[in-house]
């Protein structure tokens, strides 16, 4: 799933940067959720990653899960709510939101600028979402280009992100 | 009963702030190593996951959502309310936020007491200001700190009032509002988020937003430390999600 990849051994999955897939005793050991979060919190030069879907994951760590329920839990720190997202596309479930129903849930102010523009921001959407997310745009449109990807990364709504460029 | 509901952490979160959302992530952790709830969640407004897809790949049906907020303001009332009825198939119940519960006084109080401390002062040798957000969009975000600020002023100092960024009184007239002497400025904001640990600063004019004293317009002034460690919010959000709705 996005840059990262497991290997499940008995009951524990070994969790990696996808770039460490054959790496062997090179990498640090994670030990708990909350190091993982300190360890998805940045990138490489040190930034704030308010975007965790981004295509810029630090690689040179793994983390031992013990059993199915620590590894969701695992896949939820690196990637929030985008396991369960793939669950419900495979299932069919999945539910994502029109670009009238998410704008019709921005404040005036937003509503007005994008109003001024004239239509959905596609600058926005090319700018941020194609170029720096991993995640397909469902609400713009677009679909899973890889239909056979077993856990596809999907993009339900426009995001914080999505909001604060347009804004900008 | 409870391993059949899972408990989300509802917070605001940001796309320019680093500490934002890692207090509600971390309590949302210890929340989850307990084992009380089916699953334990956090989401947010502007970071990942969003409120819809928080619900999306939940096992559970039942779900409850604990405000990371101070006041039923705008906030709490109007978009987590919203967001949390849209949710077919699965049940949702949102709770009163965070700074409803009682024991948020009692966490003001001993800011205020470890400042007077340091200088070993009494409260009716110093004036009291609780620095809140306040917004034209809702009532709620205000009366929230005004009743605490009118809880305060019972421990006797010299004033004790509510003060605001968006609203009348400004925090940035702390000056004229307290006259003389020194001042303990009490952020009421959440740890980790822009207003408490840089905006209440600028505009009292002083140098930092660690708890202690400061020297601004040739006054003391005392700034306490922002609520929201997962130590001290961890046993108030359990207790608002196990509570009846």
């Amino acid at each position: 799933m996005g840059q990262v990849c497991w290997k499940k051994s008995g009951e524990v999955w070994e969790v990696r940067h996808l770039h460490d897939q054959n790496a062997v005793g090179q990498l640090r050991g994670v030990a708990s959720l909350d190091e993982l979060e300190e360890v998805v919190r940045w990138d490489g030069r040190g930034r704030y990653r308010p975007l965790r879907s981004e295509g810029n994951l630090v690689s040179g760590w793994q983390y031992r899960a013990n059993g199915e329920r620590e590894f969701r839990e695992v896949m939820e720190v690196i990637y929030p709510g985008l396991w369960g997202n793939a669950e419900a596309w495979r299932d069919e479930r999945l539910k994502f939101q029109t670009w009238d129903e998410a704008l019709a849930k921005q404040t005036v102010r937003v509503r007005n600028k994008v109003a001024k523009a004239g239509d959905m921001p596609r600058r926005v959407i090319e700018e941020n979402c194609k170029k720096r997310c991993l995640k397909t745009v469902l609400w713009a449109g677009k679909k899973p280009v890889d239909r056979d990807a077993k856990m596809p990364m999907l993009c339900t709504g426009p995001c914080g992100m999505f909001w604060s460029c347009v804004e900008s | 009963m409870l391993k059949e509901t899972t408990l989300i952490l509802a917070g605001h979160g940001s796309t320019k702030n680093a500490d934002s959302s890692r207090f509600t992530r971390e309590t949302a952790h210890r929340i989850r190593a307990r084992g009380i709830f089916g699953e334990v969640r956090s989401a947010f407004w502007k970071e990942q996951p969003s409120y819809a897809d928080a619900i999306q790949g939940l096992k559970t049906k039942k779900v409850v959502v604990v405000p990371w907020f101070l006041a039923n303001g705008y906030f709490t009332t109007k978009i987590l309310a919203r967001e949390f009825a849209e949710t077919a198939g699965v049940k949702c119940r949102v709770t009163e936020p965070i700074g409803s519960r009682p024991e948020i006084l009692g966490h003001f109080q001993k800011r205020a007491e470890r400042l007077l401390a340091v200088k070993n002062w009494k409260p009716n040798q110093v004036s009291l200001l609780l620095a809140s957000h306040g917004t034209p969009l809702h009532t709620g975000s205000r009366g929230a700190a005004v009743g605490l600020a009118e809880q305060l002023a019972k421990d006797g100092y010299r004033t004790a009032r509510a003060v605001f960024l968006e609203e009348e009184p400004r925090i940035a007239d702390w000056g004229a509002l307290t006259q003389e002497g020194p001042v303990v400025v009490l952020p009421h904001f959440l740890a980790g988020g822009l207003h408490g640990s840089e905006d209440v600063p600028k505009l009292l004019g002083i140098a930092g937003s660690a708890e202690g004293w400061y020297r601004s317009e040739e006054r003391e002034v005392g700034y306490g430390e922002p609520l929201g460690r997962p130590e001290e919010v961890e046993e108030m959000i359990v207790e608002l999600a196990v509570a009846k709705g």
